[in-house]
Formats: structure tokens, C-alpha cells, sequence
């Protein structure tokens, strides 16, 4: 089972060097030795507060991939409602209940792209920024994003840091 | 000291790290020198010695690293080095050399048939593939292997053929008869190998993946992740004996029409392919018109087109859909997920691909698509 694992992998890394992405800057295992855990670099969305951003991702693949997801986290802090600003964990239901095989770590990685700029205040993991959302407040919200954004995922160096 | 026992073994240097001499093993005295890398440890000590101890020695390196590390002293190693030269010693006597008759009798048939046609021979002389050509043209091996008491008894043959013959019916000696009656055999099969080789040159052949002389079966591809087995019929080369569709059943259905439709229709004087093609009123993707890739889809679970040796032949019955998966990938997330149902043996639930179009604003578009398998049980 971790050969066929390990021919997926090789196969979803090929797909993703032979059309690179602009929204993923970066999507490859993080040593030759060990093809089960992935180190991705998202690009914020324009026109969102989190636009200019880069954010790391480091990504457990389990031995039963694709049938099971894999353990997708952040490493750069972020503020979202529905990611931990503390232990970067997401809550997304693809990467829980509603995971299919037909999801490849490349398109995971772009839903959670797309969870930034479509956030579920209802299921939220970071109380202070869903209850923002919550009583309206998106001004506020858009600019607790961008202080953040600004803090955390503008400066590579400061992104180095807090990986 | 290690000299006490072996005397005829000396020290070859003042810091007593490297030894020369002779090992007396059954009566044979093997030369052989050590060198050490530090007086503390045998590892990574350097063994040199005699053409005839390194070949009694050859594949069996392992072993003696092993014994090098485990060791504690020289006079153990050299011991232990004489034990297992012993033991090599006796499994080499088991395996007797044939006389001379059976070699000159092999230079002689060889001589015969002609050098050229020989393509490989194993370095005990044991073996032999010989290359033919039949009146087309068409390339043939036969292998060839040698009984001990050759030219005694005789020859073991091998040949690629439909119809499986290991052995020649009257046991022969020369291969002048072996060669004469292949060349026969193989005129037999000359109108079934002109089909075969007119599907393989004009359609994708999706299975065998290395069609071999012998494969009177073939699975051609038609497109949207459908595909079409037939075997040929032996007796009657320009008939087939079996077929099968694959595929979603949308797409295959409007053929199985068109195949109890005309298959009255089947002409003799066209090959196996044109009489296909005129029946299933379509003409096969060719090699010309499109690409290996089109076809050779991966199963969307594991990605990979052969799985140990098998093809992806579940697919989705939605149209839209026609995934193709392995059925061992599918009955594995089938059974990962808790929609799937049972029903008798046949497992129904989602395909993964159903709700998996995403775009910028829609995570999650819905296609109730249900597919089924058969229960695959494992072992």
C-alpha cells in the first residue's frame, strides 16, 4: 500500500513542477528521504485583506492516502475564523468528512486558499475574528486580518521565524 | 596464534595486521592474504586471494563480512573461513560436469544450424534461445535447454505459440529436427498472427500490455474510458470465439445493439479489425489519430495505470463521469466511507469524483452519481 502511496505522491509532485501555480509558490516534500510530509507556500488572494501574504503549510500525508486526507496545517500564523491562530489547525470539511480521492494535495491546498476569502463563522476556531463576522463588523474584521497579514506573512524573514 | 594452526599462513608485516599463506581446504591448498585495518577489529579487513578461491567465494561476500564482524580474533576467522570453504566445496561436488560428447554434440548441432541464428546461451552451456524467421518475416525464439546426459537424451524445447506445445512430439536430439518442424508449426499460424498484427498496428491495444506470439487475445480501446476484449478463434483465424464490452453502460449499450444486429453480417474475405469496426458501426482509435496517453487513463484513486499487473476496470456509470478505477482502490474507499450500502455482493456508494468540481465561489458542486461494484473479496 505505501508503494502505491509513494506513485501517487510522485505523480501529483510531476503534475505540479510540470505547471507550476502562482497561488502555490511552493508544493514539495520536505526531504528526499521521506515523500509522506510536504512543506506548501500559499499566496494570498488580491483584493482580500489577506493579499501580499505568503503562508507555510506543512502537510502529513498518511500511509492511506488517497483514501484517507491528509493532516493539513498552518505554520505561518494567520488570523481566519475557522483556523487555530495558536496550533494553525483548519477546519474544513474536505479535509475531514467530506474528503474524496479525487482531491490531490495541490487542489486541498487551493480550497484552503479559498476558505480565507469565504470564511464559515459559524464552525469557528478563532472566536475573537468569527465574532466579528458575527455581529457585522467587517471592517473591523477586514482590518485585524490585515494587521495580522502584515505581522506575520509579509516578511520572509518573519516567516522563516515563526515556521 | 593463528599461525599454530595454519602453518602454512605467515606474518607479512611487523604490526601484525596482515597475513599470507596458503589455506588447506579438502586438500587443496588455496592462497590467500589478509590485510587488517587496525589490530583491534576484523571489520573492513581486505581479503585477497587465488582465482580459484574467489571464485569458490564469489556470491557469497555477505557471508563473509558477516563472519569478519563477528569474529573476535584471526585464528577464529581463518576457521571459520576453511568451514565454509568446506561447505561450498561439497554443494560443488554435487553439481557433476558432463562429458565431452555433450559439448562436442552442441559445437556439432550449432555448426548445423548456423551460428547466426543463435541469440543466447547461458555460461553453463545448459540453455540456448535460438532466433527463427517464419515466410513472413516474423521474428521467433525458441528456447532450448539441455538434459545432462545429452545427447542421450533429449532436447527440452520451448516455443511461443497459441497453442501450447512445451515439448516436441517425437523427442529429438538435433536441432536441425527442432528448427524443421518450428518452421512448420509456424505456417500454421500465419493467417491468425496477419489479424492479430493488423489490430495491433491499427488500434490501441490496452491489454496484453506486451502482446507475445503466443496471445490470441487482445483488448482494444474505443474511447471514453471504453474498451473491447476479443480472443481469436484458433481453429478459424478470421472469427473470433469470445468478446466482451467495457465500459459505462451508456456507452456501450447502443454496441452490444449493433453487435447481435449484424453480427450475421461477418465477412470472410475482410480481416478480424475492418470486420469489428463494420459491425460495431464505429472505426477503433488508430495510433494515426491520437495518442497513447487518451487511453491509457489512470485509475483516479491510486493514479497509476497498472496496479500489479492490472487495469483499471471499474468505471462510473454516469457519462459525465466514466472514471475508471482499480477494483481493489474502489472496494477500499468504498469501504472507507459510511454511504456505501450493501446489497447481496455488490457494494453501492459514490463515485469520489461526484462532488468534487470545485470552482472560485462553489466549493462543492453535487452530482448524484451511484456506482456499483461487485464485492471484492480480498484473499
Amino acid at each position: 500500500m505505501v508503494d502505491s502511496v509513494a506513485r501517487r505522491l510522485l505523480k501529483e509532485l510531476k503534475d505540479y513542477q510540470n505547471e507550476p501555480n502562482p497561488d502555490l509558490t511552493e508544493l514539495s516534500p520536505i526531504s528526499d528521504e521521506n515523500i509522506l510530509i510536504w512543506n506548501a507556500v500559499l499566496r494570498g488572494e488580491t483584493d482580500t485583506p489577506y493579499e501580499g501574504g505568503h503562508w507555510s503549510l506543512r502537510i502529513e500525508v498518511p500511509k492511506t492516502y488517497p483514501i484517507h486526507p491528509p493532516k493539513i496545517k498552518f505554520l505561518t500564523k494567520i488570523c481566519h475564523p475557522n483556523i487555530s491562530f495558536k496550533t494553525g489547525e483548519i477546519c474544513l470539511d474536505i479535509l475531514k468528512t467530506a474528503w474524496s480521492p479525487a482531491w490531490t494535495l495541490q487542489s486541498a491546498c487551493m480550497a484552503i486558499r479559498l476558505l480565507l476569502s469565504n470564511p464559515e463563522p459559524t464552525s469557528p476556531l478563532n472566536c475573537d475574528a468569527a465574532n466579528l463576522l458575527r455581529c457585522g463588523d467587517f471592517m473591523g474584521y477586514e482590518s485585524l486580518v490585515k494587521m495580522y497579514t502584515q505581522l506575520h506573512a509579509m516578511n520572509q524573514q518573519d516567516n522563516e521565524e515563526s515556521s | 596464534m593463528a599461525t599454530q594452526i595454519f602453518p602454512l599462513l605467515i606474518l607479512a608485516d611487523v604490526d601484525g595486521l596482515s597475513y599470507k599463506g596458503f589455506i588447506t581446504v579438502k586438500g587443496q591448498e588455496l592462497h590467500f592474504e589478509i590485510q587488517l585495518e587496525s589490530s583491534k577489529s576484523l571489520t573492513n579487513a581486505k581479503l585477497h586471494g587465488s582465482p580459484e578461491l574467489k571464485r569458490l567465494l564469489f556470491g557469497h561476500e555477505k557471508a563473509l563480512k558477516q563472519r569478519l564482524e563477528q569474529c573476535s580474533s584471526l585464528t577464529e576467522f581463518f576457521v571459520d573461513l576453511k568451514d565454509l570453504l568446506e561447505s561450498i566445496m561439497t554443494k560443488e561436488k554435487r553439481e557433476r560436469i558432463p562429458d565431452e560428447s555433450y559439448y562436442s554434440k552442441l559445437l556439432t548441432e550449432l555448426d548445423g544450424i548456423g551460428w547466426d541464428k543463435l541469440e543466447s546461451l547461458d555460461p553453463l552451456l545448459k540453455f540456448l534461445t535460438l532466433t527463427l524467421n517464419d515466410s513472413s518475416g516474423r521474428k521467433h525464439k525458441i528456447s532450448i535447454s539441455l538434459p545432462f546426459s545429452y545427447p542421450q537424451k533429449p532436447l527440452t524445447v520451448q516455443a511461443d505459440l497459441p497453442s501450447f506445445t512445451s515439448n516436441i512430439p517425437n523427442p529429438t536430439t538435433s536441432f536441425n529436427e527442432v528448427i524443421s518442424f518450428y518452421l512448420k508449426e509456424f505456417e500454421k499460424f500465419q493467417e491468425i498472427w496477419s489479424m492479430l498484427d493488423d489490430i495491433d498496428a491499427n488500434t490501441w491495444v490496452l491489454e496484453p500490455d506486451k502482446p507475445r506470439r503466443g496471445d490470441i487475445s487482445r483488448r482494444i480501446a474505443l474511447g471514453n474510458h471504453c474498451s473491447l476484449y476479443v480472443k481469436l478463434d484458433e481453429l478459424n483465424p478470421k472469427r473470433i470465439c469470445d468478446y466482451t464490452l467495457f465500459g459505462a453502460e451508456n456507452f456501450i449499450a447502443p454496441l452490444k445493439v449493433n453487435l447481435s444486429k449484424n453480427f450475421n453480417n461477418w465477412n470472410l474475405s475482410f480481416t478480424v479489425r475492418q470486420n469489428l469496426e463494420k459491425i460495431l458501426e464505429i472505426n477503433f482509435p488508430s495510433p494515426k489519430t491520437s495518442s497513447a496517453s487518451d487511453f491509457n487513463v489512470a485509475c483516479g484513486i491510486c493514479y497509476s495505470y497498472r496496479l500489479d499487473d492490472v487495469i483499471p476496470d471499474q468505471t462510473c456509470s454516469n457519462t459525465k463521469c466514466g472514471q475508471p478505477y482499480h477494483q481493489v482502490c474502489l472496494y477500499e474507499w468504498l469501504r472507507a466511507i459510511p454511504s456505501t450500502t450493501q446489497i447481496f455482493n455488490r457494494l453501492r456508494g459514490d463515485c469520489p469524483y461526484y462532488n468534487y468540481t470545485y470552482n472560485k465561489r462553489q466549493l462543492i458542486l453535487k452530482k448524484w452519481i451511484n456506482m456499483t461494484i461487485k464485492k471484492f473479496i480480498r484473499e
